[in-house]
C-alpha cells in the first residue's frame, strides 16, 4: 500500500480536471483539486494526520509519522510549526527572475533567514521545492487573478513550506479580497497562512495575519493590539544605495528597524538594494552588512523560550519577556548608560548584546529584587536576561 | 439535513447550567466546506441549552465539529448539505463598488431605510401592527436598538434583570434575545435589513449599560454577535449618537468596532452613527477607518453627500430629520421637506433614511415604537425608490452618465433650465414631479439645450439614451 510521511507530498496522476475528497479514519476530510503539470494532470495532497486515508478517486494510503515540523500555523499573535514548536521567522525579500534563482539559492540556504518573500512566476515551484529541505518558508505573492491563484494553490499547497500573500491593489475592492482569500482557503488542504500585503483592512477573519509596509517600527505594538493577529512588517525599506528613500537605508537603520519590530513582537523583513546587483531584485547574494549581522538575532530567536510576549512594564524600551524568567530589551538609537530591571530573587545570566558590532558580554548576577545592567553608552544595544535558578 | 445558501444552521446541545454559564463555558463550532474552515462562537441559551448558529455561503457538503471547555459540548460532529437559495433569498447585503450596495446574488438593494428604535419592546399587538405597516411601506432597512432608554421600564432587557440598579450585566436574558431574534426573522421574511444599534447614549447611568467595563462591553458584543450574526439581514450599528455618550472615547469606539469585526465570521455591514442636535454639531466618526464598511451619517443636508463621497464608502444618511409634528426640530418636517432631502441626497449618489414622529395620533411616534405610519412621505419615497431602481447603472453601482442624466431641481421654481448635454445620439427627457409622483415625457435633446419647465418646485429631469 502507498504510504507517505505526515506533511510530505502525495502525488496522484489523474485523467483530467477533477477534485478528490480525502477522508481520514477519524472522519477528518480534505479536498484537493488537480492541476496541469508538464506530465499531465496531477493531484497533490499533504496529509496532516497519521493513519489510514482514502480518497474519492479510489486511492487508499497510510500516513506515517512526520520527519519535519510541518506547515506554519497561527496561534493568536504568534506562530508555530504544526508539530507545536515555536516559529520565529526572519525574512528576506528576493524578487528576481527565474534564471537568477540558481545563483541565489545557495546564498539563501547559507543565510540566517528562514523565510523568503518570492514573486509568483511560472517556475515558482522550483523555488518552493528548493527551500523545502533547508526548512525555509516561501511566502508566495499571488496576483489578484482567480485562474492563476487556483492553479498555484492546487500545484503548491502540498508543500509544507509555503504561505500565501495576495498582491496589494491600488483599486481597493473589499469583495475581491474576500473572494480570493476564501478561494485559497477552500482549495488549500494544508491550511497555509493567508495575508494581503498592505491590505486596506487586515481585520476580517479570512486574512490570518498582517503584511504591512511600515517605516516606524514602533507602530507594530498598536497593530498587534488592535488586530490580535501576527504582524509581519514585510516592507520597511532596503539597506542599500538605491535612488529612492526606500532603497537607500543606512545599514544601521535597516538593522535597528528589524530589531525594534522584532522585540515589539512583529516579524520584520530584510531587504537589500545596492545598485548593479540588488539582492532583493534578484542578486546572487547579499552584499551588504546587515544580513551577516542578523546571525546574532537568529541565535537569539532560536533560543527564545516558549510563550515569550511583549510586556508593557518598561515604557521607554520595547521588551519581550516570560515574566520572572526571561527578558529581551532593545534600546535602539538611544545611548543609555545603564538599565534597571525588577526581578524575582534568583541567579541570572545577563547578556549585553551590541547588535551592530555583533558582540556579546555575559555576566552572571545574583539578584534580590532589582538588577542594574551597565551599558557601554553606545547605540544599538540589547539586554538579554535569563534566569538560571 | 439541508440548509439554504445564506440560510441558518442551528445546533443545540445540552451542557452545564451551574455557575455562570455565560462566562464560564467556552463553546465554539468550526464549520468546513472543502478545506475552508469558519469558526463561530456558540452561546448559552438558558436551561442548560447551548446553541451555535451558522449561515453557509457555498452550496454543497458542509461538516462541523464542536470544541468546548465543557466535555459534554466538546467534539460533536455532523454534516449538512447547503442547497440553492429559495425564492426571495438574495443573500446578505454587501458593498458594491465604492458607494453602493447589492445583495450577494448580485440583485439590486435599494437601501431605503426607516427607524423604529424600540419597536420590539412594545406590546405584541403593536409589534404586529409595525410589521403590517412595514409590509405596505417602501422600506428595506429598519434601525432598531437592543438596549432600553433611561425612561423605559420593560419586562425584559438583554441583561439579566429589569430593575434599574439591580441588573446583572455579566448575565444575559435568553428570553429577551429569543424574542428579539424572532422579530429579526420577521423582518427577514419582509425582505428588510435589521440595522441593529448596539449602544446608545440615552441611558445616562440609569441602567448602567452605557458605562460598563471594557470587559463587560466585550462580553456583551461577543454574545450578541454569537446570537445574531448568522441572520443574513443583520447590520451592526455600534452606537446611535455615539458622540453624546461622554462615558466613552473615540479609542473606546475603535476598540469596540474592532471587537465586532473580530467576532463576526461573516463581516456584516458595520458602522457607527453620530448625533447633531439638528443643525448644531457635526462630529462624525472617522469613516475612513478600515473596520467601517459604510458611512452612517446624521445630518440635515442631503447636499453634503458630494463631500462625504470623498471617503470611498457608501453614504447612508440614516437620520436627516423626520416628518411629523413633534416639539423638537428633528421631528417636525413637512412631507415636502422630508422628500426633498431624500431627492437631494440620493441624486448625489448617497442614501437617505426615513423617520416619522407624529405625537397626537392613535399610536405614538413611529421612530420610537413603530406602529402606524401617518405621513405623506412614504408613498413619495416609494415613487423615488422606483425611479432610482430604474436608472441605468455601471457595474460599480454608479449611474451610467453616458446613458442617463438626472437633474433634481430642488425647492426652486425655474421656468427653464439650460443643460450642456454630450453630443451624439439624443437623450429622451422626462419631467418627474416628485410631489405629484408623475412622469411626463418631454422632447429629445442633445448638445447645449434649453428645456422649458412649469416653474413649480420639487421637479426632476431625467434624460436617457
Amino acid at each position: 500500500m502507498t504510504s507517505v510521511a505526515r506533511w510530505d507530498v502525495l502525488e496522484l496522476p489523474v485523467a483530467g480536471p477533477t477534485g478528490v475528497h480525502f477522508r481520514h479514519a477519524s472522519g477528518a476530510t480534505a479536498y484537493a483539486e488537480s492541476f496541469q503539470s508538464e506530465d499531465g494532470w496531477l493531484v497533490r495532497f499533504s496529509p496532516d494526520l497519521e493513519g489510514e486515508w482514502s480518497g474519492s478517486s479510489g486511492i487508499e494510503f497510510t500516513c506515517t509519522p512526520g520527519t519535519s515540523r510541518g506547515p506554519v500555523r497561527r496561534f493568536g499573535t504568534a506562530l508555530r510549526w504544526a508539530d507545536g514548536t515555536p516559529y520565529h521567522p526572519l525574512t528576506t525579500s528576493w524578487f528576481g527572475r527565474p534564471d537568477q534563482w540558481a545563483a541565489a539559492r545557495p546564498a539563501i540556504a547559507a543565510s540566517p533567514f528562514n523565510r523568503v518573500r518570492l514573486a509568483f512566476s511560472e517556475t515558482i515551484e522550483d523555488q518552493v521545492s528548493d527551500l523545502l529541505t533547508p526548512g525555509i518558508v516561501a511566502d508566495v505573492i499571488l496576483p489578484l487573478d482567480e485562474a492563476t491563484i487556483r492553479a498555484a494553490v492546487n500545484r503548491l499547497s502540498a508543500y509544507r513550506n509555503v504561505t500565501w500573500c495576495l498582491s496589494p491593489t491600488s483599486t481597493p475592492q473589499a469583495t475581491d479580497v474576500r473572494r480570493l482569500a476564501e478561494l485559497i482557503a477552500e482549495l488549500d488542504p494544508s491550511h497555509h497562512l493567508i495575508s494581503m500585503h498592505e491590505a486596506i483592512d487586515p481585520g476580517p477573519p479570512w486574512l490570518t495575519h498582517l503584511s504591512v509596509r511600515l517605516e516606524n517600527l514602533r507602530g507594530v505594538s498598536a497593530l498587534r493590539r488592535d488586530y490580535a493577529k501576527p504582524v509581519f512588517v514585510d516592507a520597511c525599506g532596503h539597506e542599500g544605495n538605491g535612488t529612492t528613500p526606500d532603497t537607500s537605508l543606512r545599514p544601521e537603520e535597516m538593522l535597528t528597524r528589524i530589531w525594534e519590530g522584532t522585540v515589539r513582537g512583529a516579524y520584520v523583513t530584510h531587504g537589500e538594494w545596492y545598485v548593479d546587483t540588488p539582492w532583493s531584485a534578484g542578486g546572487s547574494r547579499p552584499t551588504g552588512v546587515v544580513a551577516q549581522r542578523l546571525r546574532l538575532l537568529r541565535e537569539v530567536l532560536d533560543e527564545l523560550p516558549d510563550g515569550v510576549e511583549p510586556i508593557d512594564d518598561y515604557r521607554d524600551a520595547p521588551t519581550l519577556a516570560v515574566p520572572g524568567s526571561y527578558y529581551l530589551q532593545y534600546l535602539g538609537e538611544h545611548q543609555f548608560p545603564d538599565r534597571t530591571f525588577s526581578l524575582p530573587e534568583g541567579v541570572y545570566d545577563v547578556d549585553v548584546l551590541d547588535v551592530w558590532n555583533h558582540s556579546v558580554r555575559r555576566t552572571r548576577e545574583n539578584v534580590t529584587d532589582t538588577l542594574t545592567v551597565r551599558l557601554p553608552g553606545t547605540q544599538y544595544q540589547a539586554i538579554q536576561i535569563r534566569r538560571t535558578s | 439535513m439541508s440548509i439554504e445558501k445564506w440560510g441558518l444552521h442551528e445546533l443545540t446541545l445540552t451542557g452545564p447550567s451551574g455557575g455562570n454559564p455565560f462566562v464560564d463555558v467556552e463553546f465554539q463550532v468550526t464549520y468546513q466546506f472543502r478545506n475552508r474552515m469558519v469558526t463561530v462562537d456558540g452561546f448559552y441559551d438558558g436551561d442548560g441549552d447551548y446553541r451555535a448558529r451558522f449561515s453557509p455561503d457555498r452550496e454543497g457538503e458542509w461538516s462541523y465539529i464542536t470544541s468546548s471547555s465543557a466535555p459534554e459540548l466538546d467534539g460533536h460532529q455532523g454534516t449538512f448539505t447547503c442547497v440553492p437559495p429559495g425564492q426571495g433569498n438574495h443573500g446578505p447585503v454587501d458593498v458594491l463598488g465604492r458607494h453602493h450596495f447589492s445583495y450577494a446574488d448580485g440583485s439590486r438593494y435599494d437601501c431605503i431605510g426607516t427607524t423604529c428604535y424600540h419597536w420590539t419592546y412594545e406590546t405584541k399587538e403593536l409589534q404586529e401592527l409595525t410589521l403590517e405597516s412595514l409590509r405596505e411601506a417602501p422600506f428595506d432597512k429598519v434601525r432598531m436598538c437592543l438596549l432600553p432608554t433611561d425612561g423605559m421600564r420593560p419586562e425584559r432587557t438583554p441583561f439579566a434583570g429589569s430593575t434599574p440598579g439591580a441588573v446583572d450585566v455579566d448575565r444575559y436574558d435568553p428570553v429577551f434575545f429569543q424574542h428579539f431574534e424572532s422579530r429579526v426573522v420577521d423582518l427577514l421574511a419582509l425582505g428588510i435589513q435589521a440595522d441593529l444599534i448596539l449602544f446608545h447614549p440615552y441611558d445616562r447611568g440609569v441602567w448602567g449599560f452605557d458605562r460598563m467595563t471594557p470587559a463587560q462591553d466585550a462580553a456583551y458584543l461577543r454574545y450578541v454577535v454569537a446570537r445574531l450574526a448568522a441572520y443574513r439581514n443583520v447590520w451592526w450599528s455600534l452606537s446611535n449618537e455615539y458622540d453624546f455618550n461622554h462615558e466613552k472615547t473615540i479609542a473606546d469606539w475603535d476598540r469596540l468596532l474592532q471587537l465586532v469585526q473580530r467576532y463576526d465570521p461573516y463581516q456584516r455591514l458595520r458602522s457607527i452613527h453620530n448625533g447633531t442636535k439638528m443643525y448644531e454639531v457635526f462630529t462624525p466618526y472617522d469613516f475612513g477607518k478600515p473596520w467601517i464598511t459604510h458611512q452612517s451619517v446624521q445630518h440635515w443636508d442631503g447636499a453634503e453627500v458630494a463631500a462625504w463621497r470623498e471617503c470611498p464608502k457608501p453614504v447612508v444618511i440614516d437620520e436627516i430629520g423626520y416628518e411629523g409634528n413633534a416639539g423638537r426640530r428633528w421631528g417636525n418636517l413637512t412631507a415636502d421637506e422630508m422628500v426633498h432631502r431624500f431627492w437631494q441626497g440620493m441624486s448625489l449618489g448617497g442614501y437617505v433614511g426615513h423617520g416619522e414622529s407624529f405625537v397626537d395620533r392613535e399610536t405614538r411616534a413611529w421612530i420610537s415604537i413603530g406602529g402606524r405610519l401617518y405621513g405623506d412621505s412614504p408613498e413619495r419615497i416609494d415613487f423615488l425608490r422606483a425611479v432610482f431602481a430604474g436608472l441605468p447603472r455601471q457595474s460599480d453601482g454608479e449611474v451610467d452618465t453616458d446613458r442617463c442624466v438626472l437633474h433634481y431641481l430642488g425647492d426652486r421654481q425655474p421656468s427653464a433650465v439650460e443643460l450642456d448635454l454630450p453630443d451624439g445620439s439624443p437623450f429622451h427627457f422626462d419631467l418627474i414631479d416628485t410631489r405629484a409622483m408623475t412622469i411626463t415625457p418631454l422632447a429629445e435633446y442633445t448638445g447645449p439645450s434649453r428645456i422649458p419647465l412649469p416653474a413649480t418646485p420639487y421637479l426632476a429631469l431625467r434624460g436617457t439614451r
